[in-house]
C-alpha cells in the first residue's frame, strides 16, 4: 500500500503532500484541481516509472508523438518549464523523472527509482502495452476498456470471483455472462435464452466494470476516475459496498475521484456501516489553498461524519 | 467567491430574516428571500462552531465569513478568546489586530473578510434571545406579562430551568401567547412579533453589512 504521497512539479502540481493514505481513498475537487493527475501519479509510482505507463499517460492526454523525445516535457509543471530552461525535475515520492541530456539536437529524459536505478525514457510504442501495477478505469467507459478487463479474467478462477461479486451485488440468479465485441449478455437460472445485461437494472454495466477491475487488481491498486457518471445514489451505494468488501478481501488499495456530493454521501454511508470499513476509509479534497499552493485536505471516517452532519458542502 | 454566516444555536435563520425584513441586499451570489438563507450555517454548541470555522477556513473560495456566537455566562471576552484560539490553529497568520467593540469585530486580511458578533451586544453576558427581546416594542403587554409569569415560575419548586436560561423561557412564552401561537423565531419576525426596524438592531445590521461588504 502507498502510505503517503509527496508530488513535486508533476503536471498541474507544484508541490502536493498527502501525509497519510488509507486503503480506500475518495478524492474530490473542482475541475482542474488535479484529480486525474493524481491518479496518473499513482500509476507512474506503482509501476516504478515504467516506460509504457508514462507513454500511455501522454497518449491519453494527446501529448504523445512517436520518436519525439520532447514529448516528456509535457509531464512537468508549466511554471517550472517557463522558469527554468535548463534541467527539468519532477518527483513522485522517491521516484524521479528528470532531464538526462540536453544539447542543441536532443533533450532526453530518464527515470530514477528509489534505489537509484536509472532508465531512459523512449517515445516508442510501449504506450500501447503499459505494464501497470494499477488497474485504471477512465470516466469514458467503452467496450474496448471492458474487453481489456475481460481478457485476463475469462477462463480463469477470477471469472468465478467476478460471478460471485455480481451474484451478491446485483442478481443472485446469475449463472454466466458473456462479453462479445459489442454487447454483454447474461444467463439467469430458470431462463431458456440469454438476456442483455441491461435487464439486470440501473448502472449494471458500471458495476460489471468495477467487478472486473477488482478481480484484475487483486493484491495491487485500483484507480477509478469520476465514479459517479450517470449513476443514481442507490447504485452508488451498491458500488461502494462492492468496493469496500473486495478491497479488504483481496488486499487492493483503491483511489477514486469524484465531484458529486451523492458519491461522497454514499461513500460515507457505506463506510460507516461497520468498523473495518470505517477504519479503511479516507476522503481527500484537492484544492488551491488560501496561500496559493496545492493543498490536500484529509478527512478520516470520524471527521467526515462530523462535517457531513454540519450540512456544509464538502466537495 | 462565496460567503458563509455561521450562527450558534438552532434559531440561526432569525438573523437572516431580520435582514430580509429590512430590505437589505443579500451577499453577492445569493438571491433574495430564500437564497438569503442559503449562506447561513447553524451550529449548535462550541465544538460544532469550531468544526464549522475550520471547514470554512479550509475552503479558500470563502471570502467573507461572519460568525455569531452567544456570550453566555462566561462573557463576550472569553468567547472572543476562544474563537481566536480556533483561528490560531487553523489560520495563524490572521492578525486580529482590531478589538471587539459594541460594533462587533471585523477585519480583513488578504482574501478573507472576517466578522464576529457576540450575542447579545458584544458587551454583556447573554445570548441570542436577549438580542431578540430588545426588538420587542416598548410596553408590550404580552411581553410584560410573560416576564412576570416566568419570574413567578422561577420561585416555584417545580421550576426546572436554571437562571441562565430564563430569557429563553421568556421569549418562547412570548411566542406561545401570540395571535399565531408557537411560531418559530424566523417566522415570528415576518409576522412582526419582533420589530426588525428597531434601532436596537442597527449596530448588528451595520456589522452584517460590513462583514459581507453589502451596499445599502
Amino acid at each position: 500500500m502507498i502510505e503517503k504521497l509527496d508530488i513535486s512539479q508533476f503536471l498541474s502540481f507544484h508541490h502536493l503532500v498527502i501525509p497519510k493514505l488509507n486503503r480506500i481513498n475518495l478524492i474530490s475537487g473542482r475541475n482542474n484541481s488535479g484529480k486525474t493527475a493524481l491518479l496518473e501519479a499513482i500509476r507512474i509510482l506503482s509501476s516504478e516509472g515504467e516506460n509504457g505507463v508514462i507513454n500511455n499517460i501522454l497518449k491519453n492526454r494527446g501529448l504523445f508523438y512517436n520518436n519525439l523525445y520532447d514529448i516528456y516535457e509535457g509531464l512537468f509543471n508549466r511554471k517550472m518549464i517557463s522558469n527554468n530552461s535548463e534541467n527539468f525535475h519532477l518527483s513522485i515520492n522517491d521516484l524521479v523523472i528528470r532531464t538526462k541530456e540536453r544539447n542543441t539536437f536532443n533533450h532526453t529524459f530518464e527515470v530514477v527509482n528509489a534505489y537509484g536505478v536509472k532508465k531512459d525514457l523512449r517515445p516508442d510504442n510501449s504506450g500501447d502495452f503499459p505494464r501497470d501495477q494499477a488497474v485504471f478505469i477512465p470516466f469514458q467507459i467503452n467496450f474496448q476498456v471492458l474487453n481489456q478487463l475481460w481478457e485476463p479474467v475469462v477462463l480463469t478462477p477470477k471469472e468465478d470471483d467476478v460471478l460471485d461479486i455480481l451474484r451478491e451485488s446485483i442478481e443472485p440468479m446469475l449463472m454466466r455472462f458473456d462479453i462479445s465485441e459489442k454487447s454483454v449478455r447474461v444467463r439467469l437460472k430458470g431462463e431458456e435464452s440469454p438476456l442483455p445485461l441491461q435487464t439486470l437494472g440501473d448502472g449494471v454495466q458500471r458495476m460489471l466494470m468495477v467487478a472486473l477491475s477488482l478481480a484484475n487488481a487483486q493484491g495491487r491498486y485500483l484507480l477509478i476516475d469520476e465514479i459517479e457518471l450517470g449513476l443514481h445514489y442507490s447504485v452508488l451505494e451498491k458500488l461502494w459496498k462492492m468496493i469496500f468488501t473486495y478491497a479488504l478481501k483481496w488486499d487492493i488499495q483503491i483511489f477514486v475521484t469524484t465531484h458529486s456530493q451523492d458519491a461522497i454521501l454514499s461513500f460515507h454511508q457505506v463506510a460507516s456501516s461497520n468498523d473495518t470499513f470505517h477504519q479503511s476509509a479516507e476522503f481527500i479534497r484537492l484544492q488551491i489553498g488560501r496561500n496559493g499552493e496545492n493543498e490536500a485536505i484529509v478527512y478520516d471516517g470520524n471527521r467526515l461524519e462530523e462535517t457531513l452532519d454540519l450540512e456544509l458542502e464538502i466537495r | 467567491m462565496a460567503q458563509l454566516f455561521i450562527v450558534e444555536g438552532k434559531d440561526a435563520f432569525v438573523l437572516a430574516q431580520i435582514c430580509i425584513e429590512r430590505k437589505m441586499n443579500p451577499p453577492k451570489g445569493y438571491g433574495h428571500k430564500s437564497k438569503f438563507k442559503d449562506f447561513v450555517l447553524k451550529a449548535e454548541g462550541i465544538s460544532k462552531i469550531e468544526l464549522a470555522i475550520q471547514e470554512a477556513l479550509r475552503k479558500p473560495e470563502i471570502t467573507n465569513l461572519g460568525i455569531v456566537v452567544d456570550a453566555n455566562s462566561n462573557g463576550p471576552k472569553a468567547r472572543f478568546e476562544r474563537l481566536k484560539q480556533i483561528f490560531e490553529k487553523e489560520l495563524p497568520e490572521f492578525p486580529f489586530s482590531k478589538e471587539l467593540s459594541s460594533e462587533g469585530f471585523y477585519q480583513k486580511h488578504k482574501n478573507l473578510q472576517l466578522g464576529i458578533w457576540i450575542m447579545p451586544d458584544n458587551i454583556r453576558e447573554g445570548y441570542l434571545e436577549h438580542f431578540i427581546s430588545s426588538l420587542i416594542p416598548e410596553k408590550n403587554a404580552i411581553w410584560d406579562f410573560a416576564k412576570t409569569t416566568i419570574n413567578e415560575l422561577t420561585q416555584k419548586p417545580f421550576c426546572d430551568f436554571s437562571e441562565s436560561k430564563e430569557q429563553k423561557a421568556c421569549i418562547h412564552t412570548y411566542l406561545a401567547w401570540q395571535k399565531s401561537p408557537g411560531l418559530p423565531m424566523g417566522t415570528a419576525i415576518k409576522a412582526n412579533y419582533f420589530d426588525s426596524n428597531s434601532p436596537n438592531a442597527d449596530k448588528f445590521i451595520s456589522w452584517f453589512q460590513r462583514t459581507f461588504e453589502l451596499e445599502g
